[in-house]
This record gives structure tokens, C-alpha cells and sequence, in this order.
């Protein structure tokens, strides 16, 4: 991973959050993340499927912001499942949720996330998110 | 249809001895039913009978097993009376041996020939009063059975309503904490985004505004997270273990930033004595009483603060005094309720903080109490039963709960 410059991708459902978590990247000196909307599009994206086949235009992320909940499939079942694929080692999965609810906590830890930030994202959390 | 519950099954095979019975009997308005042989009468007995009349010639030694075999079948509550009319004199081993072959399950009474019309029928009179008797004794079981089995079957139901209601409440909450907080944040966001990125060209008026939008919207998250703390709190598994609270309370004083700020404001006064309690639900006791004992001071003075323990007979009474600003005694009881407050509108709370406490005690097997006057401190009590200090201890660790870990902390 480029530390100066790493690839984000953020999954996230609400445009008021993408909007503030991408603000505060940009101004972090991030270059502007990838998004998708929803856990079937982050699987798809993921997976390089369909729209998102190309990989030159739709880069396998080193850092994935994942919120938690989305419809379609949730940020749990995404996390799942890039476990049980096996290919996405590379990605650092950090949780951007609402809520700090303690089944949250553990079902995520238990599944491989790197990180579990609380809403909004805060000038702070991307250091810490970058040493991971 | 008449009842065979007071029918009488004769069996009498010599002579004209089943005829003139059954005369006599009938004769007393008596219900009778003369049987062929001893398997027409056990066909007969399993339909229900007041009473059995038989003469000893009718148990021969064959077939006396029909007869036994359906006597020792008998519902615990049955006890059928047969009245057997016997030789008597130097016969009577005879008569001894047909007892014997009806069992142990046999009720019988013994008339012996030659036979009187009086004896016969009190002897058939006091046999289907007791039969009746067995008869209720039955009924009332059968209503105690119903009774148990529905009163099963509303157990079972109150026990599914429940735990739909626990389910509920917990997709509550969840809903709760994703949700509602979610346009909370949204609006701070965007207030603050003016504020930093867009000060130049707002005039302070509007600048003092935001940041009361922003305020606002602080307040109304804190608001729905500790009302989510104190669900947590009534409902989260509890297991109790022996606990040194001087390791409870320096754990308190290192895991919260705002208390260490002041921790030389802080006397323990060690040792504080070892109880029977939950890590976690201990230390957001005492990290809410400490709190609030450092929020409540007079204007203008430092918050002093001691930490204390003392024995009460089995039980150690852990005291939190502050030299603050008291509270009113009408307002004492109200306190420890949900969004209660006791009046002072300068000092920022929710008024949530002191319904945690006492949850989270109760649910521990403790209790709480304050003792106050206005101008005077206060002195916040919890009450645990004390522990053996032989018990194994558990070191203090990061609470399970995330309670005590700053929102956003890396895994």
C-alpha cells in the first residue's frame, strides 16, 4: 500500500455521511475515495464484477470504510463473506458505523475488521486508520 | 341414562340366588346388573360400577384372574367395594382362599349365609356411598389435571410473549443507536462544516447559532446513548465475582480521561474492602458518582472527594462524599429515577447517570443511597455483600461492554 496515497473505498448508504466522512479525507490529504452504496454493490466492486469490472477505473481498495447499516446486504454480511472468499487479505476493512453497540464490536472483530470507528469521522481516526 | 357409577353387578351363579338378590336390591330402588359368568362381570366392571356383589361359588379357580387382573388395573383413585356372600362355618377356608384369589387390589366385605335381607342391603348402601365418594375424589383430579394443564399451556405462552418482547426491545435498541443518532450526526456535521469552512462570510449572530445547532445536536446524541447505556444495563448478563475494589476504583480513576484529570481531587481511602460484584457494572457505578461528584461543586471551589468503605454486618457499604453543593432532601428519592434531575439548570447532565446506578447495583444484588443537605455535599452510598478475601480475584480488564473505551477506538 501507498501510505502517501492508499486507494479508499467507502461503503456507505447515506450521501450526508459520504459527504462528511469524504470531507474530512480530503482534508487529511487523501486523494478522493471510491464509493459504493449499498453491501451488494461493495461485494460487486469487490469481486470486480459488472460495472465494476475494470480494475484500471475501479481499483481494489487498500482500505475499505465500511458502514454497518445498509440495505441489500449489511456491512456484517460483506465482511463475512470477503472472509470466506479469501482473496481480499490485502484490504484493511476499518467499521464506520453509527452506533458503538457491543454485539457490533464483537461480531466484527470476530470476522476480520481492522478498525470500528464511531460516526463521524473525526481529522483523528485517519492516522489511526492509516496504521491499521 | 342412568349412571353406571351406582350400578351393582351381580354374580351369583347357584340356584335362584341371583334372582332373589336382585329382588331385594330392586325392591330398594337399587340399579342391579346380573352377570352370565366372571368374564361377563369384568366386561361389565371396566363400563363403571357402584359396587360388586358376589356369592363365593363364583370364583372358581380358574377364572378368579379375570376378575383380579381387572381390580389390580384400577385408577389410583379407584377402590371398587365387593360384597362377598360366603358359606361361613366349617367352610369358611373356603372362603379365605377366594379372597386371597382376588388380589391385593380387592376392597371386599364378607356376608356370610345364611343370608339376611337388612345386612345385604346396608352392606350394598355403604358400598356405593364410598364408591361415590371415589367417584368425586376422581372428578376432582380431573379438574386438577385441567387446571395443570392449562395453567402449563399459559406458562408456556407468557414465556413466548416474553422473550418476543425481549426481542423487541433489543431490535429496539439496536434501531435505536443506528438509527436515530444517525440525523444527530448529520446536522453537527454540516453545522460544523459552515462553521469551518464558511466562518468568513457568516456573520457572528449566525456563527453563534450554528454552533448552538451543533450543541444541540451533542446533547440530543449523549441523550440517546445513555439512554441506550441504561437498557444495556437492565439487560445484559451479570455473572458476580469476588472483587477488590481498590484495583475497581484505581481501574475507574485510569480508564476515564475526565477523572484522571482530577485524580489528585481524589481520596481513596484504602483498603475499600473486597465485594461480590460485575467488573464492568461496578465501574460505570462509581465512574457515574465520581463524575457527578466532580461535576456538582460550589462556583468558584475545587471538588474534594473521598472514596470510603465500611462493614455492615454481612454487607460492605462503599461511600462517594463530595463537599459540593447538596442536595435538597424532597429531592433525595426522585434522583435515582430516569430523566430526574435535581435542580440546577448550569450543570449539564441528563439526568440518566444516577437511574444507571441504581440499575446496575440492583441487578448486582446491591443497593444505593445518598445522604445530603443543600450546601452541605453529599455522600452517594453502594451496598454490596462483602467476599472472602481467599476468593480468586479478577483483575480489572477492558470493559465488554465498550463503555469504557472512547468512541473510536481501534480494535
Amino acid at each position: 500500500m501507498n501510505l502517501f496515497s492508499p486507494t479508499v473505498l467507502i461503503a456507505e448508504d447515506n450521501e450526508d455521511d459520504l459527504f462528511l466522512s469524504a470531507r474530512v479525507l480530503a482534508k487529511a490529504g487523501l486523494p478522493i475515495p471510491h464509493h459504493v452504496g449499498d453491501g451488494r454493490q461493495a461485494v460487486a466492486y469487490l469481486a470486480g464484477e459488472g460495472v465494476f469490472a475494470d480494475r484500471e477505473a475501479h481499483p481494489l481498495p487498500d482500505i475499505l470504510l465500511l458502514d454497518l447499516k445498509m440495505p441489500g446486504l449489511t456491512g456484517h454480511e460483506v465482511l463475512e463473506w470477503m472472509r470466506r472468499d479469501g482473496r481480499f487479505e490485502g484490504v484493511r476493512v476499518c467499521v464506520l458505523t453509527s452506533s458503538d453497540e457491543p454485539r457490533d464490536r464483537k461480531r466484527v472483530a470476530l470476522a476480520g475488521a481492522r478498525g470500528y470507528l464511531v460516526k463521524p469521522l473525526r481529522p483523528g481516526d485517519v492516522a489511526e486508520i492509516l496504521a491499521a | 341414562m342412568p349412571d353406571p357409577g351406582q350400578r351393582v353387578l351381580v354374580l351369583a351363579p347357584l340356584g335362584a340366588d341371583a334372582a332373589n338378590i336382585n329382588q331385594v336390591l330392586l325392591a330398594e330402588g337399587l340399579e342391579t346388573e346380573v352377570c352370565r359368568d366372571l368374564a361377563d362381570l369384568a366386561q361389565r366392571f371396566t363400563g363403571g360400577c357402584g359396587a360388586l356383589l358376589l356369592t363365593e361359588e363364583a370364583l372358581g379357580a380358574r377364572e378368579h384372574s379375570l376378575l383380579s387382573a381387572r381390580l389390580a388395573e384400577q385408577a389410583p383413585w379407584s377402590d371398587a367395594p365387593i360384597i362377598l356372600i360366603t358359606t361361613g362355618g366349617h367352610l369358611a377356608v373356603r372362603s379365605g382362599q377366594a379372597v386371597a384369589r382376588l388380589g391385593d387390589r380387592a376392597n371386599i366385605t364378607l356376608i356370610e349365609r345364611p343370608l339376611r335381607t337388612l345386612t345385604l342391603v346396608a352392606a350394598v348402601h355403604a358400598a356405593l356411598r364410598a364408591r361415590r365418594r371415589q367417584y368425586q375424589v376422581r372428578d376432582l383430579l380431573d379438574d386438577r389435571e385441567r387446571l395443570l394443564a392449562t395453567l402449563e399451556e399459559r406458562v408456556a405462552e407468557r414465556t413466548a410473549s416474553l422473550s418476543q418482547m425481549v426481542e423487541e426491545l433489543e431490535a429496539f435498541s439496536y434501531s435505536v443507536s443506528h438509527d436515530l443518532r444517525s440525523p444527530l450526526r448529520v446536522l453537527e456535521g454540516y453545522a460544523n462544516v459552515l462553521l469551518e469552512d464558511y466562518a468568513a462570510a457568516l456573520p457572528p449572530p449566525a456563527q453563534d447559532m450554528l454552533d448552538r445547532i451543533a450543541r444541540a445536536s451533542r446533547r440530543m446524541d449523549r441523550l440517546t446513548q445513555e439512554v441506550l447505556a441504561y437498557t444495556r444495563v437492565s439487560r445484559a448478563e451479570i455473572t458476580l465475582e469476588s472483587l477488590d475494589l481498590d484495583l475497581v476504583l484505581r481501574a475507574v480513576i485510569e480508564q476515564y480521561p475526565a477523572i484522571l484529570a482530577s485524580r489528585h481531587l481524589i481520596r481513596l481511602r484504602s483498603p475499600l474492602g473486597r465485594v461480590k460484584g460485575h467488573l464492568p457494572s461496578l465501574i460505570q457505578c462509581f465512574s457515574n458518582l465520581i463524575e457527578n461528584a466532580l461535576k456538582f461543586v460550589r462556583e468558584g471551589e475545587q471538588p474534594e472527594i473521598e472514596v470510603f468503605s465500611e462493614t455492615v454486618g454481612e454487607r460492605v457499604r462503599i461511600s462517594v462524599r463530595d463537599h459540593g453543593v447538596g442536595i435538597d432532601p424532597a429531592q433525595q428519592k426522585r434522583i435515582f429515577g430516569i430523566f430526574e434531575r435535581a435542580a440546577n439548570p448550569h450543570v449539564p447532565g441528563t439526568g440518566i447517570g444516577l437511574a444507571i446506578v441504581k440499575k446496575a447495583a440492583e441487578r448486582m444484588g446491591g443497593k444505593v443511597g445518598v445522604e445530603s443537605a443543600p450546601g452541605r455535599g453529599a455522600r452517594f452510598w453502594l451496598e454490596f455483600a462483602a467476599t472472602d478475601s481467599a476468593e480468586p480475584v479478577a483483575p480489572p480488564r477492558a470493559d465488554e461492554n465498550g463503555q469504557t473505551c472512547a468512541a473510536g477506538a481501534m480494535i
